[in-house]
């Protein structure tokens, strides 16, 4: 009886359609019965015997269920409507797995279309003949477009060498080709790049490869939430990972960086990407640092330098820093360089150095040909192997400051070492 | 004929009246060296009267203070030139520096008193 239900807009028995779920459903959720299995228009004695021979699984109705509200919140749909979709989406995966529409001559590409109407865009660059007989009969409704100028295959290919191609100057998070905008999509890791050079480099790329690329900025780091240096925070790069003696955990960036009193709100107030709890900070004449935590995350004793991560197993104060000592850092907006210690009595001056009054000469200056330090490094870690040595802070001329690590005592915490 | 000519009054008031240029916006500038801080504000470079602002994507609209040296406007090209760089009205931006709380710069311009009420952030170069 179970396997011989069929529905009207089918000829297949539903244990191979599986088109009767949204009934399950429906009747779960005690909605009306609309609907597009027919046969079970039927009225209540209908519904109750569907409801004996087929009783209901309640943890995977509950799962479809939650998906479909899901769907309906997003675009604004009834949540039967949005189940009607998700089943019709699993129908279509099916008739497309067999398809094998990617070597079709002409296939252009093809997405599901959710708004203004729900339905599956095939785009070709030329005849659709062979589309048409590899897809069949397709219960969703299908809009086939011709005219494009790219094969899928020849957009897929020119992700590959767009990845290849692109300037040492981005660095990348991943390659695609976007089958709506019949075009390859490279996604770009902060810091954020002027407007003027993304679409610089996106004519080259498209000139050179003879396909449509276009550069997609994004404005988190592709990173976990672990908490630990050289991570992007914001418009800063966090340092070290600290801890408390009262046995609390966090990371260091720059006083500088902002919301130093925000212990509620949980972000800075320049773009903080991932929201993180102002605890503390030391902000004046010999220092420019504050320690922060994220709420539900774990501190570990590594930081970023720019191609690994490295363990942090000891640091070394101000007075064992000396004039000439070599020293690397790492930040968001310069990456990793390194240059020797020019002098660890700096004095900077510039405005806003220090809040309230001049700056002491007690600061760490760093100078170098390969050296380099830029808008986005402030906060992050400088080092040697795995040794802690400061906390960035800015780049006067060609030379970069740092506060020595030893100052964060000034907030009772300390650095987190393996 | 007579829809025409209705068409025409208005457009013929715009040419008039709506193609004087936008205000040009008042910098703000601070006395002495560049900022050099290293924390960077991105966001989009926008015009409110006379203030030059950047929104950042917290909906924060900072006023932007520049040092004096190679600093300008660009009326024509809407462009904000300092330092060697120039950003432009209306496009997403990146600039370097720092918002010290309680800072209170010698200003060689400070900002117009229709923009002392945005944040202020002192640009590097």
């Amino acid at each position: 009886m179970k396997n011989s239900v069929l529905c009207t807009y089918d000829t297949r028995p539903e244990s191979t359609l599986g088109c009767c779920e949204p009934i399950r459903r429906y009747i779960d959720a005690q909605a009306d019965l609309d609907p597009w299995c027919g046969s079970f228009h039927s009225g209540r004695r209908g519904r109750r015997r569907w409801l004996r021979d087929h009783p209901l699984t309640a943890p995977v109705t509950q799962t479809v269920s939650a998906d479909a509200k899901a769907y309906a919140r997003e675009y604004g749909v009834p949540e039967l409507e949005a189940q009607k979709r998700l089943d019709l989406q699993g129908d279509a995966g099916n008739v497309l797995e067999q398809s094998r529409l990617e070597e079709a001559p002409g296939f252009a590409g093809l997405w599901l279309q959710h708004q203004p109407d729900f339905r599956l865009v095939i785009r070709t660059t030329g005849a659709t003949d062979q589309i048409k007989s590899r897809i069949g009969e397709l219960r969703i409704p299908v809009t086939l477009e011709t005219g494009a100028r790219t094969s899928w295959s020849d957009l897929v290919a020119g992700a590959s060498k767009a990845a290849q191609a692109i300037g040492p100057q981005f660095e990348m998070a991943g390659a695609w080709a976007d089958p709506k905008r019949a075009a390859v999509v490279l996604d770009i890791q902060p810091p954020f790049h002027d407007t003027s050079l993304m679409r610089a480099e996106e004519s080259r790329l498209s000139t050179e490869l003879g396909v449509s690329v276009v550069l997609n900025q994004l404005s988190s780091r592709a990173d976990d939430d672990v908490m630990r240096g050289g991570n992007v925070v914001g418009g800063c790069t966090s340092a070290f990972s600290i801890g408390t003696y009262s046995g609390s955990y966090g990371f260091l960036t720059n006083a500088h960086c902002g919301d130093l009193y925000s212990t509620t709100s949980c972000a800075l107030t320049f773009d903080f990407t991932s929201p993180s709890c102002w605890r503390d900070h030391a902000y004046g004449a010999s220092h420019d640092v504050q320690w922060r935590t994220v709420v539900g995350d774990y501190a570990t004793a590594q930081f970023w330098d720019g191609s690994a991560y490295r363990p942090v197993y000891t640091s070394y104060s101000w007075s064992a820093q000396q004039v000439g000592w070599y020293t690397c850092h790492y930040g968001q907006g310069s990456g990793y360089s390194c240059g020797t210690i020019a002098s660890k009595t700096y004095q900077p001056t510039y405005p806003g150095a220090c809040p309230g009054g001049p700056c002491n000469f007690d600061w760490m200056l760093v100078s170098g040909s390969s050296l380099a330090c830029g808008a986005g490094d402030s906060g992050g870690p400088w080092f040697v192997a795995g040794s802690a040595y400061g906390v960035h802070k800015g780049s006067p001329g060609s030379s970069c400051v740092y506060m020595p690590i030893d100052r964060i005592t000034a907030m009772s915490v300390f650095i987190l070492t393996q | 004929m007579r829809l025409a000519l209705f068409g025409a009054i208005p457009l013929g008031l715009c040419f008039v009246g709506c193609t004087s240029a936008r205000e040009q916006p008042s910098l703000a500038i601070y006395s002495g060296d560049w900022n050099a801080d290293d924390a960077r504000l991105e966001g989009k470079l926008v015009q409110d009267g006379s203030c030059l602002l950047i929104d950042d994507s917290d909906g924060v609209r900072w006023l932007v203070a520049f040092a004096a040296d190679r600093t300008s406007w660009d009326q024509a090209d809407q462009e904000v030139h300092f330092g060697g760089r120039s950003l432009r009205l209306g496009e997403r931006v990146a600039v370097g520096g720092s918002s010290p709380p309680g800072y209170q710069p010698e200003w060689i311009k400070p900002p117009a008193p229709t923009c002392q009420s945005f944040p202020v952030w002192f640009v590097a170069d």
